[in-house]
Formats: structure tokens, sequence, C-alpha cells
């Protein structure tokens, strides 16, 4: 029965012919040491960084023009109209609301009240 | 600057094919693994300087080599493309007669690879690369306790995994 204890010895044998060749060590080597190949991994390595200063500077960009444009905008001034407020005028005696015109709502009412009486008595005769 | 290019080097002779095999378990492809291969000693210059000596050289490698591996196989590409058989990593030597344990190898080898990643990381960091618990936290950024009760379910999946096969 094959135990874990023998894993390292399957891998080195299923894997013996995946080796560092000359050819990988001399390319890795001169992307390390070749300056061109250094900015490109310099970008590769830090471009989160790179994103965030981006971001940061497109903020303040966009923060700073605001500002320029409300500061030469004409300033806006908010006209508050005063409230509407229904004046009423009520009669001390009758303690009822009087109209615009000096009538007594009751009166208009007692009024009414009279003619409806008349014409009452009219159909009654 | 020739003596960082000679430490390097030397990084590459005594480290090299651990990384290169370790890159090539977990994108199992060739091409693949030497770019990871690459990758990882471009990313042990620039960080050498910071590299305090705290743990082994070759813990502070693997721990890198596994990360680049990691950022690999998130990559978008990696991940829509996919142009190998899970077959291609093993294969049988026609010159060993004893199939049945030439059987019981590949089946412990893919069990091992079709393990879920965090259980892959701890087996083949403990089983192949023979680092010791308390290295394998380090690499991993995890507690002890958090690496032995990983292997442990690990072998436990694993034979499992191996019953089911036999």
């Amino acid at each position: 029965m094959i135990d874990l204890t023998d894993l390292k010895s399957i891998i080195d044998e299923e894997l013996a012919d995946i080796n560092v060749t000359p050819t990988l060590k001399f390319t890795t080597l001169e992307k390390i040491f070749t300056p061109k190949y250094n900015i490109w991994s310099n970008l590769k390595q830090h471009w989160m960084r790179l994103t965030t200063v981006f971001s940061i500077l497109v903020l303040a960009l966009t923060l700073g023009l605001n500002a320029l444009n409300n500061s030469t905008e004409p300033e806006q001034v908010l006209i508050k109209s005063e409230p509407y407020i229904m004046q009423l005028r009520i009669d001390k005696v009758t303690n009822t609301p009087i109209h615009d015109d000096g009538a007594n709502v009751n009166d208009n009412f007692e009024q009414n009240e009279e003619i409806k009486d008349n014409t009452e008595e009219n159909l009654n005769k | 600057m020739e003596s960082i290019e000679k430490e390097i080097e030397r990084l590459i002779q005594d480290y090299g094919n651990d990384v290169l095999r370790i890159a090539y378990m977990y994108l199992k492809d060739r091409h693949l693994a030497e770019d990871a291969f690459q990758e990882v000693f471009i990313r042990v210059y620039h960080k050498w300087n910071t590299f305090r000596k705290e743990s082994s050289e070759k813990t502070w490698i693997m721990k890198i080599a596994i990360n680049v591996c990691k950022d690999m196989l998130k990559s978008y590409w990696h991940r829509n493309v996919s142009f190998y058989e899970f077959e291609d990593i093993y294969k049988i030597s026609n010159s060993t007669n004893d199939v049945e344990i030439e059987m019981e190898k590949k089946s412990l080898l893919e069990s091992v690879l079709r393990l879920p990643d965090k259980y892959k990381d701890v087996i083949l960091l403990y089983y192949y690369q023979g680092f010791s618990v308390q290295e394998i936290a380090q690499i991993l950024d995890t507690t002890v306790g958090n690496v032995t009760s990983l292997l442990s379910r690990a072998r436990k999946l694993l034979k499992e995994s191996l019953e089911v096969i036999e």
C-alpha cells in the first residue's frame, strides 16, 4: 500500500523531466537585469497603487473644477415669500364669521330661511 | 549589482527546481510553470532587500511561488482559457513491470491534485517540500493550529478518495 510519505518520491519520479534548463535560467536573469523589463515589471507589480493614485488625482481634479465653477457663478438669492394668512373677522355678539363685505354669515342664513318660509306659506295658500 | 546577480543565480541553483515543480503542480502546464518561475525570481530580486531572514530562504521563496501561482490561477485569462487535460500531469512509466504499484501511485497523485486548494497546499508543502507545520503556517500566513487541522482533514479526504478509487 502506497503511503503519503512516498508522495515526494512519486512526484519526483513523475516530474523527473521538469528541471530548470540553462535557457530558462538565462532568460530569467536577462529579464531581471534588463532595465526595459524592470519598468514593465514595476508597473505590473504596483498597478494597484498606481490605480489608487490615479483615482485620487481624478477626484481632486473633479472637486477642484467644481469649486472653480461655484466661485465664478453669480450667487443665488433665495427669496422667501410671506406665508399667506387668512384673516377672519368674528362677530363678537353672535360669535360668527363676518365676510369682507361686512355681512354676517348668519344674516344671509336668516334671510334665506325667511324666503324659504314665505315660499312654504304661499304653497299652503 | 554584481553581488545581487550572483545571489539570484545561487537562489535559482538551490531552489529553482523546487519552484518550477511546485508551479507545475499548481498550473499543470510546463509553459505556465516557466512563466511562474520567472515571475517568482523577479519578485525575489525586487524584494530581496526587504527579506528580513526571519524565516529560511526556501520558506520565503516558496511563499512567493505559491502566491504567484495563485495569482496566475485567479487571472481572468487562466480562468477562461483551459487548454490542458488534467491527465497530462502524470504518466505511467512503461519500464515498470509492477502495474499495480504504478496504478496506486497514479491514484495517490491524482487524489492529491484533485484536493481543494487549501488542502493541496498543506499536503504538498508537508509531504513534498518537507516543511514543518510552523514553516507552513508562515508560508500560508495562518496559525499552526489551522495548518494541523487542515493536514488532518486533507489526510481524511485523501483516504476517502483512495477508498472510492479502490
